[in-house]
């Protein structure tokens, strides 16, 4: 009875007993809750590496086709570590088959990794009181000082910000993280010691 | 492992509120330590981010569906599956090939105009006035192309963007020709070395005997330094700038230059200087051109706009700028990069 109500309710089960599962009778759901629980990072590692939703989506739905070969024959010990591995050689693989002419010698790794570090910069912002973050915030274009403002002064959600300034949501998103990127550039000008 | 699940959890939970915008400066804090512990976490936020203005609810919705069929083929009729997707296979067929032949002759001519994608990499960039010129001359000749295919449903290819589209971005274009042709002039220190359509400019820092220098002997400087450059990097000598000196005395700042050298920047630039979103939105299109000096540590600093185009442009020029290593440090440059359709 107990084991019945488990198997009804897959996604109280660890991985590796979902995993075990799947192995033991190769039945999709199982796989497919697990796949699910980590979907969304699995797109999100896709949308790095290939710098287009639209691919993601397909990758997504192709490493779960690769997932479903290889789960049944691999002893997997650790599957969220292993589907990470998984999933990031997949969009690899994909994006030099989309890149194959040997100029392109900026591979993904190099590249993306330093966007990625720009645009997930964290800004600890130091208390207003400083003069050249002050004069910082006043250089920027309206609407990124407004969203930073709001964001970082007035603690606001995107949402509340959004509906201020009759935007979307993608656009406060957009110009907080671009006005992140300008404040820094523009602190690292006028104030090389300042740190951020 | 349990460590994972729960921060995975909640980690899931933030990025939900990050795209429905429920979400503040606190919730970006605690996403990202959760994302600096983890390289699975890291990565998956590194790519949500990095398409800000995108609506990824909507494809992890899409996802969703579209994988929900495959878990759940014990409970869900397989056959009701299949007859549905083969409806929708047919549906989506019938509307995609049917058109087609009129689409035929409609779309190239469409693409040319308005949406003409990325120059490949052996024909110049179209800042150069002829190319659009090129461009007008063929939407002249077919003008009635664009509004003979009865159904071609996509957006960007309007029929009403025709010559007039094409008038305006000659504009433009001639415009930013003409202000870096005057350049020179204006401010003596500044060579052009028009090296094919991306224009790099290399800013001569030092004090010059006379201040306006004509621009085809400047040139020809620039051109005997850089070969004076590459003789020096095969010997293996410092670049010898005691050659030059006789010629142009006071060389105090000595020119950076991108590892790897001009071409090499120039193909990158070239092939990643892509226009903004909203630069697009807003039809723009031009150079941007940065001066900068290049710190010990062969990163541009103290990175300023000469020539700004605004729209994010200039950051993402800035962005580009920074990924190349510098030589020597201590030096500076000027560098534009062109930003077109």
């Amino acid at each position: 009875m107990l084991r019945f109500f488990r198997s009804d309710t897959p996604s109280q089960q660890s991985d590796e007993e979902l995993l075990a599962r799947y192995q033991a009778g190769g039945e999709a759901r199982y796989l497919g809750q697990l796949y699910e629980r980590y979907m969304p990072m699995v797109y999100g590692v896709c949308v790095k590496i290939l710098r287009d939703p639209g691919k993601a989506e397909d990758a997504v739905m192709n490493i779960y086709e690769e997932l479903t070969r290889k789960a049944k024959e691999h002893q997997v010990e650790s599957f969220r570590g292993w589907l990470y591995v998984l999933a990031r050689n997949h969009c690899l693989m994909e994006w030099r088959k989309n890149h194959r002419r040997p100029t392109d010698y900026h591979a993904p790794e190099d590249m993306v990794h330093y966007d990625a570090v720009e645009a997930a910069f964290e800004v600890e912002l130091p208390a207003a009181a400083d003069k050249s973050l002050e004069k910082c915030i006043g250089e920027l274009p309206q609407q990124q000082r407004q969203s930073v403002v709001m964001f970082y002064f007035e603690e606001k959600t995107y949402k509340e910000i959004a509906e201020l300034i009759a935007e979307e949501v993608g656009k406060v998103r957009s110009y907080i993280q671009n006005g992140r990127r300008n404040l820094k550039i523009c602190l690292e000008k006028t104030s090389t010691k300042l740190k951020i | 492992m349990s460590r994972h699940t729960s921060d995975d959890a909640r980690f899931l939970e933030l990025l939900e509120r990050w795209q429905t915008g429920a979400f503040n400066h606190a919730d970006e804090r605690e996403l990202h330590a959760l994302t600096e512990s983890d390289d699975f976490r890291r990565e998956a936020w590194e790519g949500f981010s990095a398409l800000p203005e995108t609506r990824h609810e909507a494809y992890l919705e899409r996802l969703r569906e579209r994988l929900r069929p495959r878990f759940g083929a014990k409970r869900i009729p397989f056959g009701m599956w299949m007859a549905a997707a083969a409806v929708l296979a047919l549906v989506v067929a019938a509307v995609f090939f049917w058109p087609e032949p009129a689409e035929h002759d409609a779309q190239p001519i469409a693409q040319s105009t308005d949406v003409a994608p990325v120059p490949p990499d052996n024909t110049p960039a179209p800042t150069d006035a002829s190319g659009s010129d090129r461009a007008a001359t063929y939407s002249k000749a077919n003008p009635t192309g664009p509004s003979s295919g009865p159904a071609a449903p996509r957006p960007r290819s309007e029929p009403t963007n025709g010559p007039g589209d094409i008038a305006l971005q000659d504009d433009i274009a001639a415009a930013t020709k003409d202000e870096t042709e005057s350049k020179p002039m204006e401010s003596a220190p500044e060579v052009a070395l028009d090296a094919d359509a991306a224009k790099i400019v290399v800013a001569e820092e030092s004090a010059r005997p006379q201040p306006a220098a004509p621009p085809p002997a400047a040139a020809k400087k620039v051109q005997e330094q850089a070969a004076i450059m590459e003789k020096a990097r095969t010997t293996g000598a410092t670049p010898a700038r005691k050659a030059t000196d006789s010629a142009k005395p006071a060389a105090t700042k000595p020119d950076s230059e991108p590892a790897g050298g001009w071409d090499n920047f120039q193909l990158y630039i070239r092939r990643n200087a892509r226009l903004t979103e909203a630069a697009r939105n807003n039809n723009i299109s031009g150079n941007v051109r940065l001066q900068f000096t290049v710190g010990p540590d062969g990163k541009p600093a103290n990175i300023s706009v000469l020539q700004s185009l605004g729209f994010g442009c200039d950051e993402e020029a800035m962005r580009l700028v920074r990924l190349f290593q510098w030589a020597p440090a201590g030096g500076s440059a000027t560098v534009e990069v062109p930003f077109v359709r």
